[in-house]
């Protein structure tokens, strides 16, 4: 214990006493963070209130959450009409469904289900979020806060992955146009912000759609949303096909396989196994970058807060309501952090031989 | 400058006598450049169909590019090369029916990381020759028994030895029920007391009749199954020989220098 404790001063000694110039800025940033500590617990929660119907409950020095409380629902669906939002869970609901097949053993073939999905989730999306017979018509302006989020990033990324996995095999093809196409595709996205992107999607497209041909500006959204990520997923997909030993594409090739099945049986297996943590952290900051679409006036998580914050009764709400989404999008994007590291150790230690059947006769 | 080579190769080889569908392998005037540089230079080469073909020479003489032409892993500019009566050509069908017919096994083994042994094997015969899972088994089994590994099936590669992966191997290509099988140094990238499982494999299969092409150092290998043993340098057949004359008297002198070189001389 005591010898402990002496390394311990030894190690602080030596690390951050050395000189009298680091002694002094040690003792400064440990002021600092002591001092902006307290400051900050007693803002969020020694003076902080938690109910009220409007500002004037607000108390110096503290934080006003009765705010996020009364305008939970705001965040939560945006100015979807109160009386339907029950139709926002079960949108989710269903959506999470398509997912079970994904963990059925007996299932060979997953990339079926993320086929099936890719249809499946827009028609839920439409019928329950939108509305049809038997639903009223909600604007899908109205739809805001996490679920807008949520629908962004999930559709987002379902559709930039087949784009993306296709592009990067494209890359590599030996057809020299195929090869063009998917290197244009690719660097000219990943060469302009997504921003411009989402304008072009917003406002440029609308005016050379055929007269009639209204593509609602929610799905424009999405589809250039893909884009912009399915470029981003070939090259890691394409940094993972370098990976693999030339001698894996020679012994799929004397055995027969063309192109199509080799990549799908052989090659991507293992491509995506490489690139699982890759392809967890481009996904987190597609999540992350979906904020951006409150600069063409939808209102995603991030950007409700400001007319929440526009309520004449809730005047200057601005950092609760930051803090409150920074602190959800903090832990979405840590969530599938934790999840991606997970599949990562569970796809690369070697599966159970238990099920093994003996030697037959 | 190629005349005093061509000299040296018999005219006839004793299976060569016959009209050319004698042969499962008929490669003539083959050229193939890798750019600026003349790999493999007006190589002749006939196989007849149960025929076991030694194939040796130095490193970088082009042994692994001429066979791996064979089942066009590489492609040649010119000459022609026709295996089983297909021509091989840019038409992707005779490609694929010359690699349905010809089995190859790597120096480096290839086995597909990601599935089990049993996968490995029935993984082409399922999805290219489309008979059933179960079928596939059976088979599968069948030839994981013939070399030895029947115990390892449920295993992934990664948990095998190199000698265990390279029969592994060389029943997975037995699987698509070749009528050739190439081999580029499958012994070379073992460790020494592994090799033999290898190649009691091998000679359990050339006794079977299999028509063989091994790219192989192993010249006891070579004297017990080889019907000839072919030499090559800079590109070149240089010699084609019985596995008895090729050892004993060498005609080329550049044969008789790799010979030395290897103590294969008798
Ligand atoms: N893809 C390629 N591109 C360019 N040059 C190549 C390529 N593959 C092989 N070569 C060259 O062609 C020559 C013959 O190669 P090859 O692999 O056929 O030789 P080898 O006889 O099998 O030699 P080794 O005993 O070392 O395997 C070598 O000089 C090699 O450097
Ligand atoms: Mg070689």
């Amino acid at each position: 214990m005591k010898l402990k404790i002496k390394s311990a001063i030894d190690f602080l000694k030596k690390e951050f006493f050395n000189t009298p110039v680091n002694a002094v800025l040690t003792v400064l940033m440990v002021w600092l963070v002591f001092k902006l500590g307290f400051w900050f617990i007693n803002w969020a929660f020694i003076n902080a209130v938690w109910t009220g119907e409007s500002r004037d409950v607000a108390q110096a020095g503290g934080a006003t959450w009765a705010f996020i409380i009364k305008k939970l629902r705001f965040f939560m669906f945006g100015f979807y009409p109160r009386e339907q939002i029950w139709r926002i869970p079960v949108t989710i609901i269903l959506m999470i469904f398509t997912m079970i097949p994904y963990f059925i053993k007996g299932i060979r073939h997953k990339v079926l289900i993320m086929l099936a999905q890719m249809v499946i989730w827009p028609l839920i999306i439409m019928y329950f979020l939108s509305g049809g017979p038997g639903l009223e018509k909600v604007s899908s302006n109205d739809w805001g806060g996490l679920t807008l989020t949520f629908i962004l990033s999930v559709t987002g990324l379902l559709y930039s992955f087949p784009v993306g996995i296709l592009m990067a095999l494209g890359r590599r093809s030996e057809l020299p146009v195929i090869k063009g196409l998917s290197i244009a595709y690719i660097e000219f996205f990943r060469g302009i912000p997504l921003i411009t992107i989402l304008f072009m999607s917003s406002v440029v497209v609308p005016f050379f759609l055929p007269n009639g041909a209204a593509v609602d500006k929610m799905v424009r959204v999405i589809i250039g949303m893909s884009i912009f990520q399915s470029a981003y997923l070939a090259e890691v997909i394409r940094g993972g096909l370098q990976s693999i030993p030339k001698g894996q594409y020679e012994a799929a090739d004397a055995l027969g396989f063309k192109f199509g099945l080799q990549s799908y049986l052989i090659i991507l297996p293992q491509v995506l196994k490489l690139t699982v943590s890759n392809i967890g952290g481009i996904s987190i900051s597609f999540i992350k970058d979906t904020t951006l679409v409150l600069i063409i006036g939808m209102f995603d998580l991030l950007g409700i807060v400001s007319p929440l914050a526009s309520d004449t009764d809730w005047l200057g709400m601005e950092p609760e309501g930051l803090i409150f989404a920074g602190i959800l999008y903090w832990i979405i994007c840590f969530a599938i952090s934790r999840l991606t590291y997970k599949v990562e150790k569970k796809v690369n230690e070697l599966p159970e031989t238990a099920e093994m059947t003996g030697v037959p006769e | 400058m190629t005349d005093t080579i061509e000299k040296a190769i018999p005219a006839e080889t004793p299976a060569a006598s016959g009209a050319d569908e004698d042969f499962i392998i008929s490669i003539t005037d083959l050229n193939k450049w890798f750019g600026e540089f003349h790999v493999l230079t007006d190589v002749n080469l006939k196989v007849a169909k149960g025929e076991k073909i030694v194939i040796c020479g130095p490193s970088g003489s082009g042994k692994s590019t001429l066979i791996r032409c064979i089942n066009r892993l590489e492609k040649h500019q010119k000459g022609s090369i026709n295996v089983m009566g297909h021509e091989l050509t840019e038409n992707t069908k005779d490609v694929a029916a010359i690699r349905k017919e010809v089995g190859m096994v790597f120096q480096s083994f290839n086995l597909f990381p990601h599935l089990t042994i049993l996968q490995n094997l029935t993984l082409a015969p399922i999805w290219l020759r489309k008979i059933s899972q179960k079928e596939a088994d059976k088979l599968a089994w069948k030839y994981l028994k013939r070399v030895n590994i029947a115990e390892h099936a449920y295993k992934f590669p990664s948990q095998l030895s190199g000698g265990q992966q390279q029969r592994a191997a060389i029943a997975r290509s037995l699987c698509m029920q070749p009528e050739i099988m190439l081999f580029d140094e499958p012994t070379s990238a073992l460790d020494p007391e592994m090799v033999n499982e290898v190649l009691d494999v091998m000679v359990t299969l050339a006794e079977e009749g299999m028509t063989m092409l091994c790219v192989t150092h192993e010249m006891g290998f070579a004297r017990r199954v080889a019907d000839h043993v072919i030499f090559m340098d800079e590109g070149k057949i240089v010699e084609r020989q019985v596995p008895e004359k090729f050892f004993t008297e060498p005609e080329n002198e550049r044969t008789r220098e790799f010979l030395k070189q290897i103590h294969a001389i008798s």
